[in-house]
């Protein structure tokens, strides 16, 4: 009998290990016989460019969810910084400084987040709403509603179609914050720390963890991301555009619930929220190819979103038996 | 005495003066000519049968992309385009980006991919997918855009609406109607990062100054409900408030229910004019004095036969203007079968 549970528990717990491979590879199996267009390297190519964006806050996303915060204003800074961005190089200013400029922008904007929901006990999802809602209107304010185009050739052409070591530089970009922010939560005290905040936040605080300073390093990291992610978007679409992200922040948080992590926090993992990213990008690129209306993509996208996370809870069920 | 040689020598040389002066004026005739020979509007657009029989003979697949399918004038549009396609035996791949300039810039990329014969769209953020069409332009795909040209890339044209004076001619109307000087007016609108939005309002600005009027609020939104809270919240705060201008669609729509709620008597003139629009000025009690409409089919019409006309090597101009109908009252009936043809009126 007790033999019996642990095979169960045992095959739960690689039932749900594998559910954001699994789904990765049927999708892709799908597209690929479902469209002419799909399975080459060009298409690719072009999937990891331009799911790049989205990896990088679904990466920063992560640390947040794990310590049971939220963080509704990414779409909106994202499209606020492309458009600092682009003026900022209108403006005369060197690409490489003004991409210095906006990443440096950017964490004071994550931090300012943590400060107030950490400081003012404020929940994140009251906080980041208001953070979006500032970043819209200022978007449209700086550009009187009018994208600013890029004119430096350099810029566009590095973050967007340049390769290194024959690795296009947005991919380059994500590999590199992948692999920081795993060695981060996997190798580092800091790390174990926001497990710790995420799981039982009092018995962290009773440890000696310091809550505070953490979350507000958290929120300060996803704002470094969030600033890379602007540079990559303002590449991609030649412009800084104000209101050009709508559905990044959903997108995100989408990819790191399907990759098994908790709303409530102490759950997450940097290689699932990839796994996730990349599925819902794979989704994306496979249904426009497959010249899916725009609407019935969202009916699409939704019942994938909420199929992956019954079949994870049922795992997960399993898995506590 | 004349000298009969001088005399000759003297005229021929004055002939040959005439001639090189008649050549050089030919020659600029031609050039200024060749220069004019672009197709500029959307009658020149149109197909002869040999070139719809060439056409049908091509199996030729268009992308053709909104930026979103919500509203009457991008349904009239798609539908035009999609008629016209069928008639002359091109493919249509039809999608909306739903507002987002991310999304379309994946759904134009996605047409270069699967190699389309042509890509007509009407950009969310003409400033935003000109990387695309640089791609389109490295792949040889002709790019036809509507509202405004990219920042980067080639396009064959780009397909205008008579924004400015359309919305400068409802403009007018509302001002006229209204009669009085230093009228406080209202304009209510959207926060698109579109040059034909800043052109709507230029136009009605101009309107109210042409008329010695007097801007007083300027709201803006995407949805209705929020709109309809603008428009009330305007009225209510402005006890002399003598008109609205609604610069698109669902604003229009916002501001007629909001002058019926507040039971005032403040007249409204529009850009867009729609089925909520002309039922209204069917209804015989209407707040609306003048609505500006684009031609929303001819321009779907004109999508296909700018893309087949660059395949068959024609210039198209840099920018083709369709002018838009001011719609009132008085003309309602007989502009519905112009601007949406084929479609019930809303008052059948």
């Amino acid at each position: 009998m007790a033999q019996e549970t642990a095979r169960t528990h045992g095959l739960a717990q690689w039932v749900r290990d594998l559910l954001p491979y699994a789904g990765l590879v049927l999708l892709i199996v799908y597209f690929s016989f479902a469209s002419d267009f799909f399975f080459n390297l060009r298409n690719f190519e072009r999937l990891a460019t331009d799911s790049a964006t989205l990896i990088l806050v679904a990466l920063g996303m992560t640390l947040v969810i794990l310590v049971a915060e939220i963080d509704l204003s990414v779409g909106a800074v994202v499209a606020l910084l492309s458009v600092v961005v682009a003026q900022a190089m209108a403006a005369g200013i060197p690409w490489h400084l003004s991409v210095l400029l906006i990443l440096c922008l950017s964490v004071l904007i994550g931090a300012f987040n943590g400060v107030i929901t950490v400081i003012g006990q404020i929940p994140s999802f009251i906080v980041t709403l208001g953070t979006m809602a500032i970043a819209t209107g200022a978007a449209f304010v700086f550009t009187g509603s009018i994208s600013v185009p890029i004119a430096d050739d350099t810029f566009l052409d590095l973050f967007y179609s340049d390769t290194v070591w024959g690795i296009p530089v947005p991919l380059l970009i994500v590999i590199i914050a992948f692999a920081g922010s795993l060695l981060q939560l996997q190798r580092t005290a800091f790390g174990r720390e926001l497990f710790a905040i995420g799981t039982n936040i009092e018995a962290a605080r009773l440890s000696g963890v310091a809550v505070k300073r953490n979350k507000i390093a958290v929120f300060a990291i996803m704002g470094f991301l969030v600033g890379w992610a602007s540079v990559l978007s303002a590449s991609r679409l030649g412009s800084g555009a104000p209101g050009s992200s709508p559905a990044l922040t959903l997108d995100a948080i989408a990819a790191v619930i399907i990759g098994g992590a908790s709303l409530f926090g102490g759950k997450a993992s940097i290689l699932r929220a990839l796994l996730g990213a990349l599925l819902i990008a794979v989704l994306n690129n496979g249904m426009v190819l497959l010249n899916i209306n725009v609407d019935s993509q969202y009916i699409v996208k939704g019942l994938i979103i909420l199929l992956a996370v019954v079949l994870e809870r049922i795992a997960a069920r399993e898995v506590a038996r | 005495m004349i000298d009969a040689r001088k005399t000759g020598v003297t005229t021929r040389l004055g002939l040959t003066a005439v001639a090189v002066l008649l050549s050089a004026i030919i020659a600029s005739t031609s050039l200024v000519t060749a220069q004019d020979a672009c197709l500029g509007t959307a009658e020149a657009l149109h197909l002869t049968d040999a070139q719809k029989a060439d056409l049908k003979s091509r199996n030729l697949r268009f992308g053709f992309l909104t930026n979103n399918i919500s509203d009457d004038f991008s349904r009239t549009l798609v539908k035009g385009g999609e008629d016209y396609a069928a008639e002359v035996g091109v493919e249509l791949i039809v999608n909306s980006a739903d507002f987002d300039a991310n999304t379309q810039l994946s759904q134009f990329d996605a047409l270069v991919q699967q190699q389309v014969d042509g890509i007509f769209l009407t950009a969310v953020d003409a400033g935003s997918i000109g990387q695309a069409v640089r791609r389109a332009n490295t792949a040889d795909i002709p790019v036809f855009i509507v509202g405004g040209a990219p920042a980067r890339g080639d396009v064959i044209s780009v397909m205008n609406a008579s924004s400015y004076q359309g919305s400068y001619d409802a403009g007018i109307a509302l001002m006229d109607k209204i009669g009085t000087s230093n009228a406080k007016i209202a304009v209510l609108g959207i926060p698109f990062a579109l040059q034909t939005i800043r052109d709507r309002e230029k136009g009605i600005l101009d309107a109210i100054g042409a008329r010695g009027g007097q801007l007083i609020s300027m709201q803006s939104d995407f949805s209705q409900d929020t709109l309809l809270q603008l428009a009330t919240n305007v009225i209510q705060a402005n006890e002399d408030l003598a008109g609205i201008f609604a610069t698109w669609s669902l604003a229009v729509n916002a501001a007629t229910e909001a002058v019926k709620q507040s039971g005032r008597d403040i007249p409204i003139a529009g850009y867009d004019s729609e089925a909520p629009g002309y039922a209204e000025l069917a209804s015989g009690s209407t707040p609306i004095v003048a609505l500006s409409g684009q031609q929303a089919a001819v321009q779907g019409r004109a999508a296909i036969e700018g893309l087949a006309q660059a395949i068959f090597g024609a210039t198209l101009c840099e920018e083709i203007i369709t002018p838009n109908l001011l719609v009132t009252a008085d003309n309602h009936k007989d502009m519905w079968p112009v601007q949406y043809p084929g479609t019930p009126a809303p008052w059948e």
